[in-house]
């Protein structure tokens, strides 16, 4: 109940919020462009579009995260609101948990918006359309697929940039949490080079590295998804690269709450 | 205490579902290793990104500068790079083999084309296209029908077009199988027709049947013509002269009583070729040498052609000793040519004709003689070997 | 049950930059009983602010305990009869007035109808119902203000913590919050009221307690706080030899056409000058204890303090 108050109050602020609305803009102009691929042949046109459009929802959407995120709790903090909430019967986890459910409508919001976009854009091109309207909408409504599963992978950088905005500031966790995403989404490559590199420290390293930075490549199902083909054991696959980011945002955001319980105001 | 205990539990529930997640990831992870080299940075930072797909794309533009530009050799590199980022663009591999077999024109690299066609293979194993490719490189590049016939059959056996098909059934004509080829052209008459019932404006489907009608008939036709040749074979010879023009350009001059327009196959390898390309990995083929023509055709009983080593990258002649060889391979002849000598050489004999295998009776023609790095390189024109 | 206790509360804060400690409050006993209007005063940069954020849970103690309505501090149910409103409160400015009611209104878990008709009684309250449509940024200052008072009143609280609620608001407002207090006293209300502004604690409080750097330099009943013992008598009909001998018992004595002002320092000496002039056949005409204002009771604190 309290949380939910919080969560909407903070769907609220977000959607109020200019850089929002300019970066879903400018994801929804490069979804939008496919035009520019006409001198391409149309199968791979229509491989770049998805490509593009998905790349374009993947690094826009953790940008909304990041920058929406980050500042909400600083904000809150230096403008003093957060006492008006505080000083009523609100646990402190539970203010946290509702800034976190907030911030996951918004991102829903976001990527629905966007997955939605890219499916018109390719829903408009002729080739797609020839192979009948219902077919083709059911066979890349796969984008939404991907979508939803990157949803789960930008809680997990929401996450932490509530857990380093709490415990830094709003740019510094920016930084961070920027940080972390991009080592996090090397995760594929990283475990390539598991099998390339020879020595066995190098080899642990990697390990080590893989196991604990949140891998957000495991929301990188782009391939067989443009391609439109479904690999063996997607639909596990799905629930264990889901239940991960979960897990992994349930760490982070357990961590915040402590941190923010003891946390001056 | 317990915030600890709680924290390990479920880091532990994450570690674990990392590594079940690892087990999956295969699937949507670039395909196989490969070198950047040729990769420009942005270019990899898109891919690193999440934007794999876009950088492949980018690169295949780039792809089309090269080969108009004519810097070939930066093409299968680069081509490597596309297929990583991308597994799945399948014209990458398409193209790449095609150029690495066709348009580079050096025989050292089929292996490779082949290997390749194969990775297309294994990352996409429910598209017919690169089946279909692997039996054209073996169908009209390497000659060998029945490794054609095997991966056309894999082709044919997918969702693929009538096409697909029909090379089967001519694969199964050079390689002699009659009776076989005869089966699927019925079959495609057959499945012409019936489409053709479903819709008489289908005009594609009135061709294709129209084809199969065709081919069935010339199978028919051919089959009791061929089987007449085996009765009283001819006798042919080929007997040539090798000639040093210059440093590494020789001539070869054949006399042979084979029909106009048969094709003779010139070869010039190291003698000890199969050691060493084993002993090159991967793409380094620096020590090999490895001249084919297929071309050569018989005019007027008489067959003369230039043997060019002058590109000391393609022929490095590395070795001491090299094989020359003429041969005359029935399969690969023109229609016309293999009216005379059948399928399979059926109607050949000779001391020059050498039995193949006898099920089914096959038959070539194959005359050697070894060549000294000396006698290739040496200055004065002259007359090196005479083959009777 | 007091509705406000702390045993040597302190505070300490610690200025990384500057390498230094700040004691921002110091060893602080101090109780607010239920039902009075408490004046917690002080300069700035006292602590005012900083005791009250402890009391809310909002800063945690460097040492020393509290209770608020008999439950140690950081407990959430105790929240719900308490509210608070911080000094210069600045809201959700994309909420509009209503919205931002309705949203504290679910903090302490009202909802439906019955949050609704509170919403609108409060409103009206402060005087905002015109604007409930209106989105917070575009308030005035004195419409924040009367948006923090209406917030809270929404949980119908047992003790009210304001602090410094009329700063920078105009005289008239100053006046409507003045009586706005005295009403929420007459309902039994304890209020904490924490300002610099005098002339508010002065007209409405019981009892004061005046903070300065950290510590609690005096607290108790107005009244008591401000006499000085100090009487002022107006006396005639003595004759000059009489005033003399006054002004022995006297502190200090003005004339005045022939009418004399005698202070008198303790009830003793009001009492023998008082007997003198009846003796000696003078005429008392007014008799006043002596009371310095607030003003002037805080000025000498702090600059006693130094
Ligand atoms: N978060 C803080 N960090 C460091 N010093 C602080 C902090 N908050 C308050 N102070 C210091 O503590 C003292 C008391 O401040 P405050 O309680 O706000 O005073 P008041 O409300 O009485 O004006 C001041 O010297 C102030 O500078
Ligand atoms: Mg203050």
């Amino acid at each position: 109940m309290v949380i939910w108050n919080i969560a909407r109050a903070t769907f609220k602020e977000c959607t109020q919020k200019k850089v929002m609305w300019i970066l879903l803009g400018v994801a929804l102009l490069i979804i939008g462009l496919s035009f520019i691929f006409s001198f391409f042949a149309p199968s791979e046109r229509l491989v770049l579009i998805k490509s593009m459009g998905l790349g374009a929802i993947y690094l826009f959407g953790a940008g909304i995260a990041l920058i929406v995120t980050a500042g909400l709790i600083p904000t809150e903090i230096e403008r003093r609101t957060v006492h008006t909430v505080l000083s009523k019967p609100v646990e402190r986890w539970q203010f946290v948990i509702g800034k976190f459910l907030g911030i996951a409508l918004v991102l829903f919001m976001n990527l629905i918006l966007m997955g939605i976009a890219l499916l018109i854009v390719i829903m408009g091109q002729g080739s797609v359309r020839a192979e009948g309207f219902v077919k083709a909408l059911v066979s890349n409504a796969r984008i939404l697929e991907a979508t939803l599963l990157l949803f789960f992978y930008l809680l997990i950088l929401s996450a932490f940039a509530i857990l380093f905005s709490i415990l830094t500031t709003t740019n510094i966790s920016i930084m961070l949490s920027l940080f972390v995403f991009v080592v996090g989404s090397l995760s594929d490559y990283v475990e390539s080079l598991i099998n390339v590199s020879q020595n066995p420290l190098t080899q642990i390293f990697l390990k080590a590295l893989h196991l604990l930075v949140p891998n957000f490549g495991n929301a990188n199902i782009y391939n067989p998804v443009i391609h439109g083909y479904i690999p063996p054991g997607e639909f596990l696959y799905l629930l264990l690269a889901i239940a991960y980011a979960l897990s992994y945002s349930l760490i982070l955001t357990s961590i915040s709450c402590w941190a923010f319980a003891g946390k001056e105001v | 205490m317990k915030r600890r205990l709680w924290l390990i539990i479920v880091f532990l529930l994450v570690i674990l579902l990392q590594l079940k997640v690892d087990t999956y990831r295969e699937n949507y992870k670039p395909g196989g290793t490969t070198s950047f080299g040729y990769i420009s940075r942005e270019v990899l930072a898109t891919a690193l990104m999440g934007l794999r797909e876009v950088a492949a794309s980018l690169l295949w533009l780039k792809i089309e500068d090269y080969f108009h530009s004519g810097e070939h050799e930066k093409i299968t590199p680069l081509i490597r790079i596309i297929t990583w980022l991308d597994p799945h663009f399948i014209e990458a591999y398409s193209s790449g083999a095609w150029h690495l077999a066709w348009n580079s024109e050096d025989w050292r690299l089929i292996p490779s084309a082949e290997e390749f066609l194969k990775e297309g293979i294994k990352n996409n194993p429910d598209k017919y296209e690169l089946y279909a490719d692997m039996g054209w490189l073996f169908y009209d590049k390497v000659k060998d029908y029945e490794k054609a016939i095997e991966w056309y059959k894999k082709a044919a056996s997918l969702p693929s077009p009538p096409l697909v098909k029909r090379m089967l059934a001519h694969s199964y004509e050079r390689a002699g199988r009659i009776e076989e080829a005869i089966k699927i052209w019925k079959e495609l008459v057959e499945e012409g027709n019936k489409l053709v019932e479903r819709n008489p404006n289908n005009f594609e489907a009135i061709f294709d049947r129209d084809v199969a009608v065709h081919n069935y008939n010339m199978c028919i036709i051919r089959k009791v013509d061929r089987a007449a040749l085996a009765k009283k074979p001819k006798t042919y010879y080929l007997t040539y002269q090798v000639y040093r023009v210059s440093p590494r350009i020789l001539q070869v001059r054949a006399r042979t009583n084979l029909p106009e327009l048969s094709r003779i196959r010139v070869s010039l390898v190291d003698a000890d070729i199969e050691r060493r390309k084993k002993e090159s990995l991967g793409w380094q083929l620096m020590n090999v040498t490895e001249y084919r023509d297929v071309w050569p055709q018989v005019k007027g009983g008489e067959m003369k052609t230039d043997i060019d080593l002058t590109d000391a990258l393609k022929y490095p002649l590395k070795g001491e000793s090299f094989i020359l060889a003429l041969s005359f391979l029935p399969q690969t002849q023109p229609i016309p040519v293999q009216d005379y000598v059948g399928w399979l050489g059926e109607g050949m004999t000779g001391k020059d004709v050498i039995v193949v295998h006898t099920s089914p009776p096959g038959k070539k023609m194959e005359k050697s003689t070894t060549l000294t790095l000396e006698e290739i390189l040496g200055q004065q024109t002259l007359l090196l070997k005479e083959v009777k | 049950m007091e509705a406000i206790k702390t045993e040597g509360l302190t505070k300490h804060f610690y200025e990384p930059l500057r390498r230094q400690t700040v004691i921002a409050v110091d060893n602080l006993d101090l109780v607010v009983e239920k039902g009075e209007i408490f004046g917690f005063l002080g300069p700035n940069g006292a602590g005012k602010t900083t005791t009250i954020k402890m009391l809310l849970g909002l800063i945690f103690p460097t040492s020393g305990r509290a209770w608020v309505l008999g439950n140690p501090i950081g407990d959430r149910k105790t929240r719900q009869k308490v509210s608070y409103m911080p000094e210069n409160p600045y809201f959700y400015d994309y909420m509009t007035g209503e919205e931002v009611l309705y949203f504290y209104g679910g903090l302490f878990g009202l909802k439906g109808p019955s949050l609704k008709k509170k919403v609108d009684e409060l409103l009206e309250l402060v005087d905002l119902s015109e604007h409930r449509k209106k989105q917070l940024n575009g308030y005035s200052r004195g419409m924040l203000q009367r948006i923090g008072i209406a917030q809270t009143l929404l949980n119908d609280p047992e003790l009210l913590i304001l602090d410094e609620p009329t700063s920078g608001l105009d005289p008239i407002a100053h006046r409507e919050i003045r009586e706005l207090l005295i009403r929420l006293k007459e309902q039994g209300k304890t209020i904490f009221l924490c300002s610099h502004q005098l002339s508010d604690v002065e007209m409405v409080c019981d009892r004061v307690g005046i903070m300065n750097k950290g510590k609690l330099v005096t607290v108790g009943r107005l009244e008591d706080l401000l006499k000085v013992g100090e009487m002022e008598i107006a006396v005639e009909g003595l004759d000059p030899s009489q005033v003399e001998q006054v002004e022995k018992i006297a502190s200090r004595i003005y004339k005045k056409d022939g009418d004399f002002l005698v202070y008198a320092e303790g009830e003793e000496k009001a009492q023998e000058v008082i007997d003198f002039v009846r003796n000696n056949g003078g005429r008392i005409i007014s008799m006043v204890p002596l009371r310095r204002s607030l003003e002037e009771l805080f000025v000498e604190i702090v600059k006693e303090e130094g």
